[in-house]
């Protein structure tokens, strides 16, 4: 295989890759806050329930979770998931979910209380309150551990290769064990930095943009 | 007819009894200090009036409308035991408050000025001061404007419409509050020590800036350890301890003539403090 077939091959695999960070992001960020909302609620039963959710959550490995979703429909319930970006797509928004979760609540939390004080006093509704007070600040706080984590997301895209989905980890070692070359699996890395470079530089461009105000 | 009046206000957080029964009334104009030893409920007072702390018992009358109204509930019987008999039903007064949706908006005849600010910081400060006329009391983006710029004026800081809050030294940031509280036309704009987070040259300016409301004729309620300030400024002064007012009357006569142990005890040390 020549250099130009490798290539061709890993962007095709890319497809998958931007596929999973895809779907991930735009889904696990409002669940992500909608787990914030729960984990923080009077109630007590759903903020142990949210409590213990995240522990397994972060508390277990992602693949590990990925070949939960995929096999255990079929294992214990009997329906088998056939779709493999699904179980992926599922377990990859769960599990960013709780790590967003537990970034929106920090950001949530270190607001001050005077910051709502000053709006009920001014006669702003709490969903008010909340969009046009609060959200802005925690979005200024938490676009440092939110660049983090979306980063480390673009790398574990590859986990996904565990239930054979053709993202670029597993494209290049078919590709080794087929061709009998390893250095198309080295050759992956450009491909997560190139992602990577271009995530970091459209993070410094949000922060740079809400340096307008401190506090 | 009194702009604010107060009866028999009742607070307490658990056991602690913290306002043990206030009354008083605020004509329209009125400058009213609140002074009085650490802890004694000044504060809580304070966010009483603005609905930040809810009551237990008494009324809240503003604008002859009772915001907080009272009404008898029957006690909870304790559980009986075997062989006891029944006591006579009892009933107790309570405070009662109207739906949240309505408090909101009658709770903006209570303006309050904060000790540390609370500005938001992501809005400029013209942003500042438009932000609930707009959303509140659903004024266009001009008309807001004209207010805010007329209320800037007035707390001397025109100039600064643009800048964002982290730009402007605390005295500023406290004008500014000010300004953003007079938006909202209260009957009463109500401040918890205004200045204590200022250092001493920046007490001035917001100290001036109150004067000068009073000789616009804004009903004000001022919580303050500022006592000349309070003499100077104030038409009547309230002295506030553990709860309870032991001494209200005209602001020259109760802070240069106390009658009570507790009162010239109090200005006594105030004053050695400021000598
Ligand atoms: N949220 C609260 N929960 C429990 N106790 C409280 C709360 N807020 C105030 N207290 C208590 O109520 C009492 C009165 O407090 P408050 O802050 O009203 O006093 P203050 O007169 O404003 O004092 P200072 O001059 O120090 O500001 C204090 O004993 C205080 O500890
Ligand atoms: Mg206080």
């Amino acid at each position: 295989m020549t250099f130009l077939d490798v290539t061709i091959e890993l962007l095709i695999a890319c497809g998958y890759t931007l596929g999973i960070f895809g779907i991930t992001l735009v889904f696990s960020i409002p669940l992500g806050l909608i787990f914030s909302f729960l984990s923080r609620s009077k109630i007590k039963v759903v903020r142990i329930i949210m409590r213990v959710l995240i522990w397994i959550i972060r508390g277990t490995p992602l693949m590990l979770q990925i070949i939960v979703v995929f096999y255990v429909p079929g294992l214990v319930f009997s329906m088998p998931m056939r779709n493999r970006m699904l179980a992926v797509s599922i377990a990859f928004v769960i599990n960013y979910a709780a790590y967003f979760c537990e970034i929106f609540r920090g950001g949530i939390e270190s607001i001050s209380v005077g910051q709502y004080e000053a709006c009920q006093v001014l006669g702003l509704t709490k969903a008010q309150t909340f969009f046009k007070v609060i959200l802005p600040q925690v979005i200024k706080r938490i676009v440092p551990p939110m660049s983090n984590e979306i980063i480390t997301l673009v790398k574990d895209t590859s986990l996904a290769n565990i239930i054979g989905i053709g993202e670029i980890i597993l494209t290049a070692k078919e590709i080794v064990s087929v061709h009998a070359i390893i250095w198309p699996l080295f050759y992956t890395a450009v491909f997560y930095l190139i992602m990577c470079g271009i995530l970091t530089i459209v993070f410094r461009k949000i922060e740079k943009k809400l340096d307008y105000y401190k506090g | 007819m009194a702009v604010l009046e107060v009866v028999n206000l009742k607070k307490r957080f658990g056991n602690l009894e913290v306002l043990k029964g206030i009354d008083f009334s605020m004509e329209k104009g009125e400058v009213l200090a609140v002074i009085g030893s650490s802890g004694g409920g000044k504060t809580t007072l304070l966010r009483s009036l603005t609905f930040l702390e809810r009551i237990e018992q008494g009324k809240i009358i503003v604008d002859g409308e009772e915001i907080v109204s009272e009404a008898e509930f029957p006690v909870k019987a304790k559980k009986l035991k075997k062989g006891e008999t029944a006591p006579e039903a009892r009933t107790e007064v309570r405070s009662v408050y109207p739906k949240d949706e309505e408090l909101r908006i009658k709770g903006l005849k209570m303006g309050l000025v904060f000790q540390d600010f609370n500005l938001f910081p992501q809005y400029s400060v013209l942003g500042n001061l438009t932000l609930a006329p707009m959303l509140v009391q659903k004024k266009t983006k001009e008309e807001a404007t004209v207010i805010a710029e007329e209320m800037l004026e007035k707390v001397g800081l025109i100039d600064k419409r643009d800048a964002y809050p982290y730009q402007l030294s605390g005295g500023q940031k406290q004008r500014v509050a000010i300004a953003r509280a007079l938006c909202m036309n209260p009957s009463i704009l109500c401040f918890d020590e205004p200045t204590s987070a200022l250092d001493p040259e920046l007490t001035l300016e917001v100290l001036k800036v109150i004067a000068s409301l009073k000789k616009q004729g804004v009903t004000m309620l001022i919580v303050t350890h500022e006592i000349e300030f309070a003499r100077d400024v104030a038409d009547t002064v309230i002295f506030l301890d553990k709860g309870l007012i032991i001494e209200k009357g005209n602001a020259k006569d109760v802070i240069d003539n106390p009658q009570t142990d507790r009162a010239k005890e109090f200005l006594h040390k105030i004053s050695s403090i400021e000598d």
